[in-house]
């Protein structure tokens, strides 16, 4: 049986436009939720989602119907990202100023939105934060995500283990000294 | 926190940052007529949608009215223009909230505008896309001086004033012991709706900044203030690192401004804040000018009075 996404995809290969708001229904969870673990800068993020389904439209014919389509689009996202993230630090290197301004002549403007987030984030490594993102953001269950990331379905689950331990004891520890 | 409470704080805090890019990928994409498809909600077509249109809409808006904390989208690009009036100029005749519409005009006072798109997001104004922030005079250059200007990109209009309110009053910009801090705000949107909101999330979130930081503060719209004009916008990040010292040296002069000394400041700023806002609503009689005097010390440290560049 086909999945959503590649019926969405499939849709958008017939030439049928409207497959581009059934995949993004289906899809866009988990893009975002790969992107946060990808990138560092939340801004980017909105970019990064925009061009990741411009790019699959654009590319709709390069994919091979039977294959994980999610996954497919997941590795245009990160290439998207990786570039973007390689622009900006080009643009950093040529802008002196903006060197300066990052260098520690400014304050840091805390974020206190996404804590949850931000401590994932700090604390993880990409392939920990992936897989705890698309099993609590994206809501896939282990399995999924072991296709999605062509991993072995232990390996998902002892790490999503090893990540939400990690999490249990830094958040426990912060509560403990902020008491 | 349990492994349930982990992923159900992920969750949410991914659900209010989640972008929706769908239209934006449309119109780039030049295929924006086709996205009319999501009108087609639980499969009842346009005309019918067309039948059910008013009564909906009524049902709507009396749903709308009676939900708080909204997530705030606009029909409309809006533009906001925010200032930062230290007690001294905007307290200068007998009446403190009179005399702000005539603040010294040989002061000048820290002036931002920015521009908000329909997500409720900041707008780049410069070619390179790294800064959403037009600081009008060398004042408001400074206190930009402590803020990287990337992060003013794609932000909260609320979250961003009150990152410039913090940074203006770690500058020395508002004078702490003194009664009268202002900060002024001007929006300019043909979403009216939208503007409602947004207002009442500023003069909240300011309101609570300076009562947490117990300063002397009011955030007021002011109708009276210009509108920006953004035509007038240069950028200035090429001297960023003149205002990134500028910012450092302020902030040192001024750190002892904010030894929170005075213990019994709670009730009195409370006390100001009331007659304050009785002032500005419907009381005009109420004035704290009377009380204001009793309460500044003689000496400030910090005082603004050095804004005149």
């Amino acid at each position: 049986m086909k999945s959503r996404t590649e019926t969405a995809l499939v849709k958008l290969q017939q030439g049928d436009q409207d497959g581009l708001t059934d995949l993004y229904e289906v899809t866009s969870r988990a893009v975002f939720a790969f992107t946060l673990s990808v990138i560092a800068d939340y801004q980017l993020a909105e970019d990064i989602m925009q061009e990741t389904y411009i790019r699959v439209y654009q590319s709709i014919d390069s994919y091979r119907k039977g294959t994980n389509g999610l996954s497919w689009i997941l590795t245009i996202a990160k290439n998207i990202a990786l570039t973007m993230l390689e622009r900006r630090q080009r643009e950093e290197r040529i802008d002196f100023d903006a060197q300066h301004e990052r260098a520690g002549a400014t304050v840091e403007v805390p974020n206190f939105e996404n804590p949850t987030i931000d401590l994932a984030k700090k604390i993880l490594p990409e392939d920990e934060q992936q897989i705890l993102f698309l099993y609590a953001i994206g809501e896939y269950k282990h399995r999924e995500i072991a296709d999605l990331l062509g991993l072995p379905l232990g390996t998902v689950t002892w790490k999503y283990q090893i990540a939400i331990k990690k999490m249990r004891e830094h958040l426990k520890k912060g509560g403990q000294n902020d008491e | 926190m349990n492994d349930r409470d982990i992923k159900r704080k992920l969750k949410q805090e991914a659900e209010q940052m989640m972008p929706d890019v769908l239209a934006s990928v449309y119109q780039k994409l030049d295929l924006a007529p086709k996205a009319k498809k999501r009108s087609r909600l639980f499969g009842i077509p346009a005309w019918g949608m067309l039948a059910t249109g008013s009564f909906a809409g009524l049902v709507v808006a009396l749903v709308l009215t009676s939900i708080d904390n909204l997530p705030i989208v606009s029909e409309a690009e809006t533009a906001i223009k925010i200032q930062m009036v230290a007690a001294s100029i905007a307290t200068s005749g007998d009446d403190p909230l009179q005399d702000i519409k005539y603040a010294n005009p040989d002061v000048e006072v820290p002036t931002f505008s920015y521009k908000i798109d329909e997500r409720g997001k900041t707008i780049a104004l410069d070619n390179k896309k790294n800064n959403a922030l037009f600081a009008e005079n060398e004042p408001a250059r400074v206190i930009a001086g402590g803020l990287s200007l990337s992060a003013t990109l794609r932000r909260n209009p609320v979250d961003l004033a009150l990152d410039l309110t913090r940074l203006a009053r770690q500058a020395g910009y508002f004078e702490s012991y003194e009664i009268g801090n202002i900060v002024r705000f001007r929006l300019i949107s043909e979403d009216q709706q939208y503007i409602t909101q947004l207002r009442t999330q500023l003069q909240t979130s300011i309101d609570t900044y300076f009562r947490n930081e117990l300063i002397y503060g009011v955030a007021l719209e002011d109708l009276l203030l210009e509108e920006p004009n953004f035509g007038n916008y240069s950028d200035f990040s090429s001297n960023m690192s003149q205002y990134n010292s500028e910012f450092d040296n302020r902030r040192n002069n001024h750190a002892s401004d904010d030894d929170r000394r005075g213990s019994n400041w709670g009730e009195d700023i409370d006390e100001w804040m009331d007659s304050h806002r009785n002032h500005h609503g419907t009381d005009t009689s109420s004035t704290s000018s009377s009380e204001s005097d009793d309460h500044r010390p003689s000496s400030i440290p910090g005082s603004g009075h050095g804004h005149k560049r």
